[in-house]
């Protein structure tokens, strides 16, 4: 089997309930929209590959409930994660003032190195906007990140924000990735990065590896 | 329920109507299983078993009728509770009159309903006036300094409007999303009814407020009420009902009534929702050395609860299991928390919800039975998880594939908890495992064509057929359709672009064997549809490539047990796993994965250095949890058919003994013959080499030195098996000394295992 990946990556999807997290997840990985989804209880969870420079990033997003907070699981997931998209619904003031609440929250218990990035929602619906465009860039800014007005309905921003935040991620690692570049030519080193948790998808590296 | 739709709903009904009329004898009990789905469809259903000229007469008859069966008894409690725990409440028209029972809304001394109903309500009514006021109604009664929309005094009105306004602004998203699929719940008045009670229930209960997943437990309360109204009101047009059914099923109190139901459900549900952190479970956790991320830190009630049900009744019920995911650190909260909360509310079409949720409440107030559910539903996917990695894993978890026969997966909750009271259910798991034979059988025909590999696979593919039509075939005969019924019905409800694709990959197995052609094929169908369960993942988009991919993955499983059994030969009948000794530790000592996880850098890094190391040990340690699980597999069939046979001899044995027939003892002989043939099989007699010469073999040529003497299985069956299938000739697992004597067979990883 052609390996399907070199890297792997963490994202985390937090901001308040209905923003628009799955919608925005389900846009980037299905490309469909559906006005009227179910509420997330708990997490979700979906994968996508992407190419960046060549690399084939597998991106594994966390889509948590806007209500869950870190009690119960998030928690164990900040840690592991490389990368956070804070969302907030530009139709609502409330959901941008709890950005701070979900930062600080990002501060305490994510690792340090992780990426974030601010994500505006909704930006189609125009009419009803309560946040100004350049509240979100001063915020970004004051948080060091990049924004990103997007529309999971329209289908704008959304490949853009992603990958964006996937490169930082690859960025944030650059030692590692041009060890991981340097080995781009030897086959072997690369089947084995094939899959982290392999167990049946990792067979034949390891047939490769051990049985011979 | 996922995006199902209204035409789909009824179609799963309807097909579960053709496979309970098919297989009339053992599931009757959920023959008019379309209920009351939407009402023009209840409505022509609920009357469909009579006659048509005299339909409106009779319909209230017969609603009557249902009436006195289920509350005329004077032991009508226990009796209905049975009904709801045995699912033949599916059809009811009085479904929420039950659950008002078991919810002790409805005091068990029928003539104490109506006051208690009129009470109930009354409350509501307070409640609701208290908590839904309109604050400028009101402000003429307030101090104009206190009362005015600028007012920072809590005891403002206007104070009090804001944050209404917000908490109804946080249900009513959740409102809005709820059952998508059903026109019912986008009604604005229905909208409007669980917006109120929501409100209602949050501000009586200031502590737990309202949290997301309430609605999802209110929704299906309030829509049982609504089918019972409607049925009501359909069988009251044509003759006038008793005051108690006009006082209980009228329309007008559907608010009032759920209100009652979901406090009393909430009782119970309550700390699943809590955010509350029990403090001091760090001083415990220090004395813990393998402690997990997902112990430590202060505990949340859901997360004890999730987590106690994988570490103790996962554990207790499927080893194998628990150490797979486990391993794979998929923490219980990640599926588990939606599965509580919601009470399996996605993880069902709603129709069977309902029968589950009958169940549940009917088994006990306390939703114990919850726990159990879970556990059978991790069983139900048991071979599936285990043959998956982490990401197939936690899609199976989080996007539970449809399940055959909701009854099945209830009792085997209710023979888990208490095995020595209930029935042992036909076996899901039995018939998934000759499944995994005939595909492992089916993937070896292609791998070893390619390879030449030393096996000759007419033989392997033989014996596995006729392995199964002896299986099958008393199953059959027996009576015991029990045992087929719900995998035929679940095949037909099967959806057939998953199963059309990748089939021909099979189909030269079975041709050639034209009697069980049908069967096997069936067989063949659902595994596939269970393997290619992932695709569900992606949203109903069904892809050939996903599937080929699946495929794909599936074949590459099986040349590596074979070059391992090849390269072993066959002298050892257990899976011989030298290299992988030191993966005792790694089994056993999670934190230390746990810490490498942290960054992927490192993982991918020192997982290239030690690749060769650490995958064969994953893949040993898959593998031999894979072998696990068929042979506790093989051993529940033994069991099974040694019980099934115990039942056919001793009634053949009385008939025989009543008839007294001229040649009885050859009979009796012969009887005897087939006892000892069952207490081998239920491993009480011990099986041996000699019984099997003796034995005339026509398909199955025994290699007398591949076999591994000692660790010999006490099933011939199974047991020939072996012999032409390296891959599964891993010892039988078996009780007293015969154990014993496995374990210094077996290697150092399986014993790990066993004792872990």
């Amino acid at each position: 089997m052609a390996k399907q990946y070199d890297v792997l990556f963490r994202l985390l999807l937090l901001g308040d309930s209905g923003v628009g997290k799955t919608c925005l997840l389900c846009r980037f990985t299905d490309n469909e929209f559906h006005p009227s989804h179910i509420s997330t209880i708990g997490v979700d969870f979906k994968m996508k590959t992407l190419e960046i420079d060549g690399i084939k990033v597998r991106i594994q997003i966390w889509d948590t409930a806007g209500q869950e907070r870190y009690q119960t699981i998030t928690k164990q997931y900040y840690r592991r994660a490389q990368g956070i998209f804070l969302v907030y619904d530009i139709t609502s003031e409330r959901s941008f003032q709890h950005i701070m609440k979900w930062a600080s929250d990002v501060d305490e218990y994510a690792p340090d190195n992780i990426q974030r990035i601010l994500i505006g929602n909704k930006s189609d619906e125009e009419e009803k906007r309560q946040v100004a465009t350049g509240q979100g860039n001063k915020l970004a800014k004051d948080y060091g990140m990049d924004f990103f007005e997007t529309s999971a309905s329209t289908n704008y921003n959304i490949t853009e924000s992603f990958t964006r935040l996937a490169e930082q991620v690859l960025a944030a690692n650059k030692k590692d990735l041009d060890l991981l570049r340097a080995s781009v030519t030897d086959e072997l080193n690369l089947a084995a990065l094939e899959e982290e948790e392999g167990i049946t998808d990792g067979a034949a590296a390891s047939q490769k590896g051990c049985w011979c | 329920m996922p995006s199902s739709e209204k035409g789909a709903l009824i179609k799963y009904s309807i097909i579960h109507y053709v496979g309970a009329e098919l297989h009339c004898a053992t599931l009757v009990s959920i023959a008019p299983s379309s209920g009351c789905m939407f009402n023009a469809f209840h409505v022509c259903l609920t009357g469909g078993s009579l006659d048509s000229s005299t339909l409106s007469e009779s319909t209230f008859l017969s609603y009557r009728k249902e009436w006195d069966d289920l509350f005329l008894n004077s032991n009508y409690l226990t009796r209905i509770r049975q009904a709801g725990i045995n699912g033949r409440l599916r059809s009811s028209r009085f479904r929420s009159v039950c659950w008002k029972l078991y919810l002790e809304v409805l005091p068990e001394d029928k003539s104490q309903w109506i006051n208690k109903t009129k009470e109930l309500r009354s409350q509501y009514e307070k409640i609701k006036e208290r908590h839904i006021t309109n604050p400028r109604k009101a402000a003429g009664q307030q101090d104009l300094v206190v009362n005015n929309p600028l007012s920072q005094d809590e005891g403002s009105l206007w104070n009090k409007f804001f944050q209404d306004n917000e908490l109804r602004g946080m249900i009513k998203q959740d409102v809005m999303r709820t059952f998508p699929e059903m026109r019912y719940f986008q009604e604005e008045d229905v909208r409007t009814k669980l917006t109120d009670i929501l409100f209602c229930y949050a501000r009586e209960n200031e502590q737990l407020l309202y949290k997301q997943g309430m609605h999802e437990l209110l929704a299906p309360i309030v829509f049982v009420l609504h089918c019972d109204h409607q049925a009501f009101q359909h069988a009251s047009e044509t003759a006038h009902p008793s005051e108690e059914l006009m006082s209980l099923l009228n329309p007008m109190f559907q608010e009032h009534d759920a209100y009652a139901m979901f406090s009393q459900l909430m009782e119970t549900a309550e700390p699943w929702f809590s955010s509350f952190q029990r403090e001091g479970k760090e001083e415990m956790l220090t004395s813990m050395p393998f402690a997990r991320p997902q112990d430590l830190g202060p505990s949340v009630a859901i997360v004890t609860k999730v987590n106690r049900i994988q570490d103790q009744l996962v554990k207790k019920h499927d080893v194998e299991l628990h150490m797979h995911v486990n391993r794979l650190e998929i923490a219980p909260q990640i599926y588990g928390i939606r599965w509580v909360r919601l009470l399996f509310g996605r993880e069902f079409p709603l129709q069977d919800l309902l029968v589950v949720w009958d169940a549940l409440f009917a088994d006990s107030i306390t939703l114990d039975l919850v726990d159990y559910v879970f556990v059978a539903m991790l069983l139900y996917i048991r071979d599936a998880l285990i043959a998956s990695n982490f990401q197939t894993c936690l899609g199976l978890l989080m996007h539970y594939p449809p399940i055959g026969d909701i009854h099945t997966l209830l009792h085997k909750a209710l023979f888990l908890r208490d095995p020595k009271n209930n029935p042992r259910p036909a076996n899901y798991q039995f018939q998934q495992n000759l499944d995994y034979y005939k595909t492992r059988g089916a993937d070896l025909v292609n791998s070893t064509h390619a390879k030449t590999a030393p096996l000759n696979i007419n033989k392997v593919s033989s014996s596995l057929l006729s392995f199964g039509r002896k299986l099958i075939a008393p199953a059959i005969s027996g009576g015991v359709a029990s045992v087929i019924s719900p995998i035929n019905s679940e095949i037909r409800s099967a959806p057939s672009p998953l199963t059309a694709a990748p089939r021909p990959q099979a189909e030269p197995l079975f041709s050639g064997h034209a009697p069980l052609q049908t069967h096997s094929q069936s067989q063949h169908q659902r595994l596939l549809k269970s393997e290619s369960m992932p695709v569900y993942l992606s949203q109903g988009e069904v892809s050939e490539g996903i599937i080929s991919l699946q495929l794909q993955r599936f074949l590459q499983f099986v040349p590596v047990t074979e070059s391992l059994s090849g390269g072993q030969g066959h002298t050892t009948a257990s899976p011989p796993l030298p290299v992988s000794r030191g993966s005792d530790i790694s089994t056993l000592s999670p934190p230390l994965s746990a810490t490498k996880k942290d960054s992927f850098f490192n993982i991918t890094r020192s997982h290239s250095k030690t690749m060769g190391k650490k995958e064969a040990e994953e893949e040993l340690e898959a593998q031999v949890s894979f072998l696990q699980g068929q042979i506790n597999d093989l051993e529940a069939m033994s069991k099974y058919c040694a019980k099934m046979m115990n039942t056919h001899i001793g009634k053949i044995q009385e008939v025989i003994l009543q008839e007294h027939l001229e040649k009885e003892d050859e009979v009796l002989v012969s009887l005897a013959g087939l006892k000892q043939i069952k207490d081998i099989l239920k491993g009480a007699l011990r099986f041996n080499q000699s019984l099997l010469e003796t034995e005339e073999n026509e398909e199955i040529t025994i290699a007398d030195d591949h076999y591994d003497h000692a660790s010999a299985a006490q099933q011939q069956h199974a047991n020939s098996h072996h012999e032409d299938q390296p891959y599964l000739a891993a010892p039988q697992r078996g009780d007293g000394e015969q154990e014993e004597e496995e374990r210094e067979q077996t290697p150092p990883e399986q014993q790990v295992n066993t004792l872990y």
